[in-house]
């Protein structure tokens, strides 16, 4: 497939964004970017949000129903919202009973995979600044071989997926392209699987520090989610799984 | 990203199908690795012994040895590595031509280095060899013992011992790398040899794959080396030595990832070709090999292009050798377990690609060796960054 290159623009600034200034930031960005009126949801109405963004969406709705005041953003039942998100900032919504709810804008999924990929690398800047930190039998434990390795694997999974994204993005063809036509919903499954997998080698890096709710661990956990809610529904899943 | 310069498409084409040639020797040759003798004809073999160019090919220059006048002579070794690989592993690399040394000699070469070496080759089919390797220090150049002691008028004696050198056993010339008497780490030299100069023996080793390659063990008792034939003496004293040395290694390591990609590209397609009703997890098992061929493929193309536009960033090549090598692995293990028990034995091209693939690994550097080089890259900020 070719991404559209809007898309993939507004897919690399996420990723820019989520490594500098975090992942409600890009969210927000990409979100503003790709499905301004209504709120992305994925193939079961599920949907990971900044909070500002649902009121903002809230408003939206409210003004187009004459008379109808905004729904509060926080009220669970009629929106589903979860006020419980995984990082402070972001609500997680679960679907709506009775409510077909709005598709995810076209490409939506691969967008997301750069602002993953963004925020797996910014997993990656936290997991240097703090290894090179921490000293064991005298030297630092960036400079312990096996941390090394892990790190060196890390960035080569970050170096391939960053090309495969490319190569989607420019939809190249010829002897440079890719050889054989891709199945784009197992491809983005499968991609979205391998950042998960690269965070999961970066948290084991961190040791406990990873699985603290104010550590990095969380935007991490948050950037699953953001798979799940999103990802490739599986034959049967929107059926036996509701 | 950029786009292919039409040249090279169409030289890339074109090799492409001298490539399956090489196919047709692949298991000959592994039974008997001097079963290249019966194929020098071939246009791949030609093409690679310097006797024959695609259409389109492309030179900076008529002088022997030029390269392409697109200017990206890293990406194009790789498309041509992967093609002929992909073709037989063994039969590319069995194959007599300038190889590695050419690149070596377009780094560190002077003119009339150049026009000797391709001069010589340019006479009949003619191997060459790259003596790096040392039996008990592998190919950390800051730890060779090979010694080169100064005469007094330029020139040297070669004293020293290599191992898994390539083609050395049936090689003219090659190019050896040794430590000058008396200097530190950095103090290392690449010389061009004439292998029937007195004092140089070449032993083949038999190995478990890539037998075309003929790997050797090398000894050298007081070769003598002339001035003229040591590399790098024609540049400033800050572009010789391990500057150029690195630069070359840049090069040659996407070509290796290249021939990784071949043999993994040549088990996944003889699968696809074999077993034309893949079904539910088969069919999910053999497009899941795919992708990972393909995604080590992007890595290695644009680390080709990234050595081209700047020879010193040798990372992402390390990251596409490591990762190339290991997919060929991943996909010469499981490509037989698409056809069953005793497959193997079954399709000897099967058994072949899962020996070969073992030795692309060695080559250039292990993936451990890659791996440090990578981290090294990423603490000091040369990769990653964006």
């Amino acid at each position: 497939m070719t991404v559209p290159p809007e898309v993939r623009e507004h897919g690399e600034q996420a990723r820019t964004s989520a490594r500098t200034d975090g992942l409600v930031p890009a969210l927000t960005l990409l979100v503003r970017a790709l499905s301004p009126k209504v709120p992305p949801r994925g193939p079961r109405g599920h949907a990971v949000l900044p909070k500002e963004l649902l009121e903002e969406f809230a408003a939206e709705e409210a003004a187009t129903r004459e008379g109808a005041r905004p729904e509060a953003p926080s009220s669970a039942g009629a929106t589903g919202v979860d006020d419980s998100g995984p990082l402070p900032g972001l609500a997680v919504l679960r679907p709506v009973p009775g409510r077909t709810a709005e598709a995810a804008p076209p490409a939506w999924g691969w967008a997301l995979a750069w602002l993953r990929l963004g925020m797996s690398e910014r997993l990656r800047d936290a997991c240097l600044a703090h290894l090179a930190a921490r000293q064991s039998e005298g030297t630092s434990l960036l400079m312990q071989q096996m941390v090394k390795g892990t790190l060196a694997d890390v960035l080569l999974e970050h170096l391939e997926i960053e090309g495969v994204l490319d190569d989607l993005a420019t939809g190249r063809t010829g002897p440079l392209g890719p050889l054989r036509p891709a199945d784009d919903d197992r491809h983005l499954a499968g991609l979205q699987e391998q950042i998960t997998r690269v965070d999961r080698a970066l948290l084991r890096l961190l040791g406990a520090h990873g699985f603290t709710a104010e550590g990095p661990g969380a935007a991490a956990h948050a950037s699953e989610l953001l798979a799940d809610a999103y990802g490739v529904a599986g034959p049967g899943t929107a059926r036996e799984g509701a | 990203m950029i786009s292919l310069p039409a040249s090279l498409a169409t030289a890339h084409r074109e090799v492409g199908r001298w490539a399956d040639d090489l196919r047709q020797g692949a298991l000959e040759l592994d039974r008997d690795p001097d079963a290249i003798h019966r194929h020098l004809d071939l246009p791949a073999v030609r093409f690679l012994a310097g006797h024959q160019v695609p259409a389109d090919w492309d030179r900076e220059s008529a002088v022997p040895g030029s390269g392409p006048a697109h200017g990206l002579a890293t990406l194009e070794r790789v498309l041509v590595s992967e093609e002929l690989a992909r073709g037989d592993a063994g039969m590319m690399l069995a194959s007599p031509g300038a190889s590695m040394c050419g690149v070596l000699l377009g780094v560190l070469g002077s003119p009339e280095q150049r026009a000797w070496v391709h001069g010589r080759l340019a006479e009949r089919p003619r191997w060459t060899c790259f003596a790096l390797t040392e039996p008990e220090r592998g190919s950390a150049i800051g730890e060779m013992t090979s010694t080169l002691t100064p005469v007094g008028d330029g020139s040297y004696v070669l004293d020293g011992e290599k191992r898994y050198v390539g083609n050395a056993a049936r090689a003219d010339l090659g190019a050896v790398f040794a430590r000058v008497a008396g200097t530190e780490r950095l103090g290392v030299l690449a010389v061009l040899v004439d292998t029937s100069d007195p004092g140089f023996h070449a032993e083949p080793l038999p190995t478990v794959g890539l037998r075309g390659a003929q790997l050797t063990r090398v000894r050298l008792d007081g070769v003598r080396v002339p001035a003229e034939r040591v590399l790098g003496t024609h540049l400033p004293p800050t572009r010789r030595g391990m500057w150029s040395i690195v630069h070359v290694f840049n090069r040659l390591r996407p070509s290796v990832a290249a021939i990784a990609l071949g043999i993994a590209r040549a088990a996944h397609d003889y699968v696809g070709e074999h077993r034309l009703l893949l079904r539910g997890p088969e069919r999910e098992a053999y497009e899941e090999l795919g992708r990972r061929i393909d995604a080590a493929r992007s890595l290695t193309y644009r680390a080709a292009l990234a050595v081209d536009r700047r020879p010193s960033a040798g990372q992402l090549a390390s990251a596409a050798k490591a990762r190339a090598c290991e997919v060929a692995e991943e996909v010469t293990l499981r490509a037989p377990d698409f056809f069953g028990p005793g497959a193997r034995i079954d399709h000897p091209l099967l058994d072949k690609w899962a020996r070969d693939a073992r030795g692309v690994e060695f080559m250039e550097g292990t993936r451990n060796i890659q791996k440090l080089n990578l981290f090294q890259g990423l603490h000091t900020g040369k990769v990653g960054r964006n």
